[in-house]
């Protein structure tokens, strides 16, 4: 929001050095020597609002998409421990037990169920029964490593989104 | 293939002068970033000028030998092939009378430490002293020796810094960029010593606030990729102890680094490498893993700043050029390691790859060398430095790595690179790789915490009906 404010700003800074421009045209005499001093002053916060957009445009630049991991939904569960929670994990193939891994370990996706998202989260959830039933191929977007594990350190990720495809089509 | 020709001219006094590769650099050619496949020629005044000295040679033919290794293992690099375009190489020979040594006799005084590696201690080459401004007088001298170096140096009002906590430190400190020389650096050959290092050397008074960067040295294109680079140490200096380095808070081409501080999946700047980058990649079972791109780790920074440690230093790669031995693990950080002699000691693993430099180091010396000869700039950009750098590197992002992409088929490298270290089996008992506990996986950044549970609504129910049936 900060850069769209400068952004807005340079805007409306240089809307003004085109009419102080349009205005010295019409001018002769002191008013034009006032009215040419304004218009450095102006354009001298155009080159102050222009290199601080930068720096916030730089600032704000995303690193990256969010991750996402492809495979087969090989199993689905709900636990209602300290924290109730939807996992599911993903097999590299159709039909077989080979769980994909995160690095070295088995990957468990996770939704947590006491959050405000859990509407979204509920709607991921015929997505990916469905594609168990018929095999499909899913994309899990996530977040990085959790602060907390399912099976093993470093296991769990928060699921984002959730993307379908019908067999035989492959991501 | 670049041309590894050297001409050489003598001088008076027994010196002789060096032309390295000129077939590469004459007609001032580079790939052109914005058109993939095609060549652009760069000014004249923006070539790097890359000057080669020695110390403690006493015949030319022995310099000349040294000249002719550094130039194959320099184009070994890829980098440093594609872009041979903008290295302007030239050498100088000035006869010692005597081997480097701790009497610093030799031509231009570098001191040699009881290992027999060139002496570290007391930053003699930009201390105060006697010697060491004899050191600076001759060095100077022979750099000038080339009347038409380029001297274009950083500004003064360069800003990378932030505000730090006490203790705290950036790798990429301003004050090492204020006043250095952009398109200059120097190698000085010390023969015979075993370890090298890179150092900032001032001109004598009044210019001492102008200075170049050195790789001094035994394995010369790792110094040098310090240098031109700028470039850090990957390996583990230290085993279990903390670095007080941080990253920049605000991302520039001035400022980003090879190693980072945080591993938090939103702060780090190689993700587009990693197996959740431009080649999604994973396995299943017993497959292994990919690991390129994730967070390998350990950051030597450079011996000679503080906290120069382990503990929270990532790099993206287990080898790369920028690595080495020092304290390295070989597959884990448990005892079991088979760089634990056993008796107390330790021998750290060597993960130099005197080949290649790792996918993100590459990036970062593309970004360099094309930042050195005025690539990133656009008409409209920002006249302030500082304010430039940021937006170079955010054009890099958004329009330009996908040039880069393409000029170095980075997937097909990519791809190379995982059935490369796929093979690899450094455990003790002969473990893959991929189960290696000195890589980790990026965290997750921090989330609000969840407001209190509501009961399921009605259209929540049905969802989970619909899912039911």
């Amino acid at each position: 929001m900060a850069c769209e404010s400068l952004a807005q700003s340079l805007a409306g800074l240089e809307q003004r050095e085109k009419d102080q421009q349009d205005l010295i045209k019409l001018l002769n005499g002191h008013p034009l020597e006032v009215a040419k001093a304004r218009l450095t002053e102006i354009q001298r916060e155009i080159a102050k609002t222009s290199d601080d957009l930068a720096a916030c445009r730089a600032a704000n630049l995303p690193v990256t998409e969010s991750a996402s991991t492809v495979g087969y939904v090989g199993t689905v569960e709900v636990e209602t421990d300290a924290t109730p929670r939807l996992w599911f994990s993903l097999t590299a193939s159709a039909g077989t037990a080979d769980w994909v891994k995160i690095g070295s370990v088995r990957a468990w996706f996770t939704m947590d169920l006491s959050s405000t998202e859990r509407p979204y989260y509920l709607a991921m959830l015929p997505l990916l029964l469905e594609a168990m039933r018929n095999g499909d191929q899913v994309s899990a977007s996530h977040g990085g490593v959790a602060g907390f594990q399912k099976q093993a350190p470093n296991d769990s990720f928060e699921a984002i989104g959730v993307r379908v495809l019908r067999a035989p089509i492959r991501f | 293939m670049a041309d590894l020709t050297i001409t050489e001219t003598a001088l008076g006094d027994g010196r002789v002068r060096y032309e390295l590769g000129r077939p590469n650099w004459q007609a001032r050619r580079i790939p052109d970033i914005r058109s993939p496949g095609a060549t652009v020629q760069i000014a004249d005044d923006r070539l790097i000028d890359i000057v080669v000295l020695g110390d403690g040679y006493t015949d030319a033919a022995d310099f000349r030998a040294a000249l002719t290794t550094w130039l194959q293992e320099l184009y070994a690099i890829e980098v440093y092939e594609r872009f041979a375009g903008c290295l302007r190489i030239r050498a100088l020979y000035t006869p010692s009378s005597e081997a480097a040594s701790a009497s610093r006799g030799s031509y231009y005084g570098c001191p040699i430490a009881t290992d027999g590696g060139i002496d570290q201690k007391g930053k003699w080459w930009e201390a105060s002293g006697a010697r060491n401004d004899a050191f600076r007088e001759a060095f100077w001298a022979s750099v000038d020796t080339f009347d038409d170096l380029h001297l274009r140096r950083y500004p003064d009002d360069l800003t990378t810094n932030q505000e730090l906590s006490s203790g705290e430190l950036l790798v990429i400190d301003q004050d090492e960029l204020r006043g250095l020389y952009r398109n200059l650096v120097v190698s000085m050959l010390v023969q015979g010593g075993p370890s090298g290092f890179n150092g900032l050397v001032p001109r004598p008074a009044p210019d001492q606030d102008h200075y170049v960067k050195v790789a001094f040295g035994a394995y010369e294109i790792h110094e040098l990729s310090h240098a031109l680079g700028m470039l850090h140490d990957e390996y583990i200096h230290h085993r279990t102890e903390e670095v007080k380095y941080r990253d920049p808070v605000i991302p520039s081409v001035f400022s980003l680094s090879n190693v980072r501080f945080s591993d938090r999946v939103d702060q780090v700047p190689w993700l587009h490498l990693s197996p959740w980058g431009l080649e999604r990649r994973s396995a299943g079972g017993q497959s292994p893993s990919p690991v390129v791109g994730w967070m390998w780790l350990g950051g030597g920074i450079g011996l000679l700043k503080p906290g120069s440690r382990e503990i929270g230093a990532w790099h993206s790669e287990y080898r790369c050029l920028m690595n080495g031995g020092h304290d390295n693990y070989l597959f884990t950080q448990l005892d079991s390691d088979p760089t634990n002699l056993g008796d107390g000691t330790i021998k750290g693993a060597d993960l130099r790859d005197k080949t290649r430099l790792c996918l993100w180091c590459q990036e970062l010396v593309t970004i360099r060398l094309l930042e050195k000869t005025d690539q990133l700039i656009e008409p409209g950009d920002p006249a302030d430095i500082t304010a430039q750098g940021q937006v170079w590197y955010t054009r890099w992002v958004q329009e330009l790595r996908a040039a880069y992409l393409e000029l170095y088929d980075v997937r097909g490298q990519i791809a190379e690179l995982e059935d490369y270290y796929a093979k690899f089996t450094p455990g003790p008992a002969g473990e893959p790789l991929w189960q290696s506990d000195l890589y980790s996986v990026p965290k997750a950044a921090p989330a609000a915490a969840p407001p209190p549970a509501a009961p399921l609504a009605d259209d929540e129910l049905l969802l989970v009906t619909i899912a039911a049936g």
